[in-house]
């Protein structure tokens, strides 16, 4: 056995992503069986459409790819004990910024249209995340609060912009001017919309994986997230992670909006975001906070979204069933350390009773 | 007819293998104030919070005015006519002082309403029963703290009060407040309430007290009239005996300062807490600053440890400002520190042993080294076996024994030549193996040059560690002996018991 100074590792990631699998699963079943009149065309639907089509499954990929940085980003949050939850406001920013820049005319369209585009974006949700970074950073406030509280001014803002000033007069869709084709992600396999965006993300992810198991400052960046004062006593520099694990996550998630922008969608459309941000919280838990195990837990949200859309379209399934099955996956996940403790407390009164002192009561 | 009786009480804690309190039997009598003394970790809280229905006794029976009683919650012991008053304030600041007497069993106008009128009514019939004073509208905030006390106590009285548990009342008063508080129990004593108080202050005990019981390892070991006692005895009541030693030699030239501590004074929940310290420590001396709970010992090594900066005075380490060292430089190169909450400062304890033992050495590994891993669980392995940790590989910390944390921590800590070594209660939950390798360590550490601060409520390790020995009382720190005290000065030192 190779001899480890980390922990033993969570084995209960695969565990956890089977339990996520069989509830998605369940309930899928459950919600076509309950809310549809013709279940099994909604069944079908929802559990073998996006698998039918080679198409269909690359753009189920491609899906995944952006969710999989947002949950990277919230790994890299989670891990510095960090809870934040602006991600949604992050990667609307980081779409927004790509669109902005990407039809700018300034800059002229192709490769280096698509590059400032990206950073844009990268730095638009780093740029959303420093509200709290700094807050937390400067006046030890609740990143958990902050982090929300800006992400929803941003998307109420962004909102107005898309809508207003900066929509595209000659487009049907509330939507910015579209991106020129030559500035956008290039496609691998049309008429897949598949990029290199997931390609990307797993490179990323295995390199984070490398960050957190392999580096000094990624052991510093666990033991500041487990025990902060800990990290203070070793001589970490406490200060830096209090701010930077947030803006980093920003940048993620920005990142993941301006792919969004400059990959399927070709522009900023309002409303894009459409819950990633939630999404990425789930599958970082369902990953168990693992950068390696990311990418498939960002597949089987992409699974559950691109099933429950089919379903809608193939069968009279309402089209709030996938948020709802999401929601509940979410919960079922997050629900382990609940479990865990009900597990202790019956732990801790089983001890007291085979501790065999005689329990006289008075 | 005594208020409370308690009879062959025992509590045991199976998660630090720990029997808090042994076969106990404490009566209080209607009208008196006994007094429960013991070192820490005599078991004293432990029988005041079964007293207080706030921990369950795994034997023994108790009886109020003469019904045999079983509280499984604290709610139960305030119905049977129990009050507690906590050490420290658990007020509500922002509410009113007849507010908080009534937090929790507010009278009620049609079932919904809270009845204020009622509220204002009722603190101010208890006032005029027992001679409070105490405006019921002020928030508590704007209080003093003597009247914060007043009003805890009028929280245990409106539940019944007819026996009223304080711990460690005057912990947070000073004088003028001590004495207002005193004439107050007083007048309940009168009122025919029997009351328990928790201290370890020799003189407030005598001052007070009508009784007074000694708890000692969890075992009450005596119970006698407060005026058969003066100080020195009821001192070295208090704090086992312990066997003489021969006073240690300091070394004959123990070296250039490395800590320095001058007028450092701090305040900790409005009180002062330190009080004008100034004190060197020298490279090659072990220095020990003995004192019981609740006399500032925690703020010193807050302090000491630059966790904390203190309200006035600095504090130098090799004659530089505290301050101004780089947070990697001085944990990592001049201060090895043994923290009294191992649990929060000493360990992270959802991280593996090995990493708990060589995170403090993580910055000396090269980006190479570190992730091939060989050489970090090589220095894990020597830290860990010099403290004989056994099976901790691919373990989390947590799931060690606290006497095996604490192991780990000495492991990390005494490693090297640190110029300062600051050990808070170090040997607390160590068996006495552990001890002594503990304090071999310190002594060797001592022997090549290193200055060592030791900060701890267990006299017995002055008795063996110290070359200079300090007490702590209420913040005041003074010089026993320069060679080692004896026990009986040391015992009457930490409580208060000589001037």
């Amino acid at each position: 056995m190779m001899r480890s100074i980390k922990d033993t590792g969570d084995a209960r990631v695969g565990i956890r992503m089977v339990v996520a699998v069989a509830t998605s699963a369940a309930l899928a079943a459950m919600a076509a069986i309950v809310l549809s009149r013709q279940p099994l065309v909604a069944l079908r639907a929802f559990f073998l459409a996006p698998f039918v089509s080679g198409s269909s499954f690359l753009s189920m990929l491609e899906l995944s790819g952006p969710l999989a940085l947002c949950a990277l980003g919230v790994v890299v949050t989670f891990r510095a004990g960090h809870y934040s939850l602006g991600g949604e406001g992050q990667a609307y920013a980081g779409a927004f910024a790509a669109a902005a820049v990407g039809t700018m005319t300034a800059i002229p369209a192709g490769q280096m249209a698509m590059v400032l585009s990206l950073a844009a974006g990268l730095v638009a949700g780093g740029l959303v995340a420093a509200l709290p970074a700094a807050g937390k950073r400067f006046a030890n406030a609740d990143v958990l609060l902050t982090s929300i509280l800006v992400s929803q001014g941003m998307v109420f803002t962004i909102d107005w912009a898309i809508a207003g000033p900066l929509r595209d007069p000659a487009g049907n869709l509330v939507a910015m001017r579209s991106i020129p084709t030559s500035s956008l992600l290039p496609r691998l396999l049309p008429p897949s919309t598949l990029t290199l965006v997931p390609f990307f993300t797993v490179a990323l992810c295995l390199v984070a994986a490398f960050y957190f198991e392999h580096t000094r400052s990624g052991a510093a960046h666990d033991l500041y997230g487990r025990n902060p004062q800990f990290a203070q006593l070793q001589g970490f520099n406490t200060r830096r992670l209090s701010w930077l694990p947030i803006v980093v996550a920003g940048s993620l998630h920005g990142l993941a909006g301006a792919a969004m922008a400059l990959g399927a969608r070709g522009t900023a459309i309002r409303g894009m975001s459409g819950g990633i941000g939630w999404s990425a919280i789930g599958a970082a838990l369902v990953a168990g906070s693992r950068p390696s195990a990311v990418p498939v837990a960002a597949l089987l949200f992409s699974w559950l979204d691109s099933g429950s859309r089919q379903a809608v379209v193939l069968s009279d399934l309402p089209p709030d069933a996938g948020l709802a099955i999401k929601a509940i996956v979410i919960i079922v996940i997050s629900a382990r350390p609940t479990i865990a403790g009900m597990r202790s407390i019956y732990v801790r009164v089983l001890s007291r009773f085979r501790d065999g002192h005689s329990r006289r009561r008075p | 007819m005594p208020r409370a009786v308690i009879s062959a009480i025992r509590k045991y804690y199976a998660s630090t293998s720990t029997l808090a309190v042994d076969d106990v039997d404490f009566v209080v009598k209607a009208g008196e104030i006994h007094a429960l003394v013991g070192e820490n970790g005599a078991g004293k809280s432990t029988l005041a919070r079964i007293l207080c229905g706030f921990e369950v006794p795994d034997a023994g029976t108790m009886s109020i005015r003469g019904t045999t009683v079983a509280f499984l919650s604290h709610r139960d012991a305030e119905r049977a006519g129990i009050g507690f008053v906590p050490q420290y304030s658990m007020l509500a600041a922002s509410l009113s002082a007849a507010e908080n007497v009534a937090l929790g069993h507010e009278p009620q106008r049609f079932g919904l309403f809270i009845d204020r009128r009622r509220v204002s009514y009722d603190f101010e019939m208890l006032a005029e029963r027992y001679g409070f004073s105490v405006d019921p509208d002020t928030p508590v905030s704007m209080l003093s703290l003597s009247e914060r006390r007043q009003v805890e106590i009028m929280r245990a009285l409106a539940r019944g009060g007819d026996v009223l548990v304080l711990d460690e009342p005057t912990s947070i008063l000073g004088d003028t407040e001590t004495a207002a508080l005193f004439a107050l129990l007083r007048r309940l004593k009168d009122a025919g309430t029997g009351i328990v108080y928790i201290s370890h202050r020799t003189r407030e005990i005598l001052d007070i007290a009508d009784r007074v019981s000694v708890m000692r390892s969890g075992r009450l070991v005596s119970t006698m009239e407060a005026n058969e006692l003066d100080e020195e005895r009821l001192a070295a009541m208090i704090v086992r005996s312990m066997p003489e030693r021969q006073p240690k030699r300091m070394m004959s030239d123990p070296g250039p300062i490395i800590f320095k501590m001058r007028g450092v004074s701090t305040r900790r929940r409005g009180i002062a807490s330190l009080v004008d310290i100034n004190l060197d420590v020298r490279a090659g001396e072990v220095v020990v600053i003995v004192a019981l709970g609740g006399n500032g010992l925690d703020s010193l090594e807050d302090a000491a440890t630059g966790l904390v900066h203190p309200d006035y005075g600095h504090i130098e380490v090799l004659g530089r400002d505290i301050r101004s060292i780089n947070p990697l430089e001085l944990r990592t190169r001049l201060i090895a520190y043994l923290p009294t909450d191992r649990e929060a400062r000493g360990l992270c304890g959802r991280s593996s042993v090995a990493m708990n033992a060589i995170a403090k050495s993580l910055s000396q590994y090269g980006f190479a080294e570190y992730a091939d891993g060989r050489k970090p669980y090589a220095d894990a392995a020597v830290i860990l076996e010099s403290f004989t940790v056994k099976h901790w590989d691919r373990r989390r910390v947590d799931t060690l024994s606290g006497g095996n944390r604490q192991r780990v921590v000495a492991g990390r800590e005494l490693r090297g030549r640190p110029a300062l070594v600051i050990a808070a209660n170090p040997a607390q939950g160590l068996d006495s193996s552990a001890r002594s390798m503990l304090f071999s360590r310190l002594q060797e550490m001592r022997d090549a040059g290193s200055a060592v601060l030791v900060l701890t409520s267990d006299p017995e390790d002055a008795l063996d560690l110290a070359d200079r020995t300090f007490s702590l009382y209420r913040g005041t720190l003074r010089l026993l002996e320069r060679y080692g005290p004896d026990a009986s000065s040391l015992a009457a030192a930490i409580t208060g018991a000589t001037p």
